[in-house]
């Protein structure tokens, strides 16, 4: 029999999902408004300050399913220049960190 | 900068005539625009028509004129052909408008032996088409224009280079000259500030105050200062090619092979300058002396002639079969001319050839025996229209099979 010469390597069947939300403490106001973000630096967690909330949406998502996703985001711009997206899950009110 | 300028008046009456020149005895009216509307494109100076105006009213004041059908394309070719001609006497041309140059001719004295005879080259490149041109030639674009306009043909008309002697050249010219919008024209007449020197002897800030970046413009202008420089164009290389058949041919396949052996030899010219053409203009000559013209813009730059046969023998097995073909007899020459050379479109190939997916198909193999888990990872979309981030990509083992 002749081999195909197009036959390319395959995809297994095991998948490991990507951009996997990241636990972070956060500080916020009473309204919920994040203040502060513990921030990964070299392994250690150092707060850094919100300079300003550039945008702010909500995920509500699955209601369908036992447990839903509800999720409020912000898009922050940090003291240090750095611009990144945290989360509060509103069913469980933890923080996270995640790309959108 | 030392420019000329190049006007040739009435371009449109002056192509029709040299294409007829039995019409230079009469009244001449040369009309364009749509048939429900027809309006005056040029027409003799004695006439005194103006361009814009209805054909209608024209025809009314001069009911023994001729007639003619304006042949836009014809006039475009024609002061193609000047410009042509004029890029043959200095590299710095601009293509300001049809019937209007402008030519740098800074160091050109040395290379023409002097300014007198670099303008009677110029002269000569319009002369030689049959037009009569009229030169200025100043130290600035605007001034230039305005030299242009006073001039004759054959009468050059050459300003000083100090500023003071071109501002009083321009002080008793109407404003209406200046490149500027109406509404700048119209408030200046408001202001009875008519010729270019009532504009001179204002002061700068009250121009400004009233113009704004006009008025400084415009004062600038009338006393000599042009700081525009000129949009020369690049002249274009051309890769030109014909062939003549033996006799005329009418069977498609004779044509085919003939546009093959054509496009072969003239992009075998365009690949040994390591170039690709982005236009075809290609023209078949029949034997009742028509002609038929086609043009193929290429999407990308190419330099493969089997493309370029692909192209032009499908449009001509389209045309063929329609009612009004333009070919009608057997075809005696063709010819193609190959324009707008650039770099080849550049083709990503892929990461791997047959021969290394073979290899790393190995290598997989060699790795799952070793580690019980494939190490190379891939990303693969699993839904990226989610909402939610983590559903969108995934990462997933690549194993051989």
């Amino acid at each position: 029999m002749v081999s195909n010469p197009r036959k390319t390597p395959s995809i297994g069947g095991s998948y490991q999902p990507l951009n996997m939300p990241i636990a972070v403490n956060v500080t916020s106001t009473s309204d919920g408004q994040p203040i502060s973000v513990a921030e990964n630096r070299n392994g250690r967690s150092v707060p850094s300050k919100v300079e300003n909330v550039i945008d702010l949406w909500e995920l509500d998502d699955e209601w369908w399913r036992t447990e839903s996703i509800r999720r409020r985001y912000y898009r922050l711009l940090m003291e240090s220049g750095r611009v990144m997206t945290v989360f509060k899950d509103l069913s469980t009110d933890e923080w996270f960190c995640q790309e959108y | 900068m030392t420019i000329a300028c190049v006007k040739i008046s009435h371009l449109p009456l002056q192509c029709e005539l040299v294409r007829a020149p039995d019409l230079s005895s009469r009244l001449v009216i040369i009309y364009h625009g749509e048939e429900s509307r027809p309006t005056v494109l040029d027409a003799s100076s004695d006439t005194r028509l103006r361009r814009g105006m209805s054909l209608l009213r024209a025809m009314s004041q001069h009911p023994e004129a001729s007639v003619i059908r304006a042949d836009e394309a014809f006039y475009d070719a024609r002061w193609h052909d000047v410009i042509e001609s004029l890029l043959n006497v200095s590299d710095r041309v601009e293509d300001a408008a049809r019937g209007n140059a402008f030519i740098a001719i800074d160091g050109l004295s040395e290379l023409y032996g002097g300014q007198d005879q670099t303008i009677a080259l110029i002269s000569e490149a319009t002369t030689k088409h049959g037009f009569e041109a009229r030169i200025g030639v100043a130290p600035g674009r605007f001034p230039a224009y305005c030299a242009a306009i006073r001039a004759r043909p054959h009468k050059p008309v050459k300003l000083p280079s100090n500023r003071a002697a071109v501002r009083d050249f321009l002080a008793p010219m109407p404003v209406d000259i200046l490149p500027l919008e109406n509404r700048a024209i119209d408030l200046m007449h408001d202001f009875a500030l008519d010729t270019m020197g009532d504009l001179a002897n204002q002061s700068v800030s009250a121009l400004q105050a009233q113009l704004g970046p006009d008025g400084r413009r415009a004062w600038e202008l009338v006393n000599g200062i042009d700081r525009s420089t000129l949009n020369t164009i690049e002249r274009t290389k051309t890769i030109i090619d014909t062939l003549q058949f033996p006799w005329p041919v009418a069977s498609m396949d004779a044509l085919s092979f003939g546009v093959r052996a054509l496009l072969d030899r003239a992009f075998a010219s365009v690949q040994r300058i390591s170039k690709a053409a982005g236009r075809m203009d290609l023209t078949c000559e029949m034997s009742d002396a028509e002609h038929w013209d086609y043009t193929h813009v290429f999407k990308e730059p190419t330099d493969s002639a089997t493309l370029a046969h692909s192209v032009v023998m499908t449009h001509v097995e389209t045309i063929v079969q329609s009612d009004a073909s333009p070919i009608r007899s057997p075809v005696e020459t063709i010819s193609v001319e190959l324009s707008r050379l650039g770099q080849a479109r550049a083709e990503q190939s892929g990461l791997w050839n047959d021969h290394e997916k073979g290899d790393l198909d190995t290598a997989l193999r060699q790795l799952n025996a070793k580690l019980t888990a494939s190490p190379i990872k891939t990303v693969v979309d699993v839904e990226p229209w989610s909402r939610i981030p983590e559903r969108r990509q995934a990462l997933a083992e690549v194993t051989s099979r």
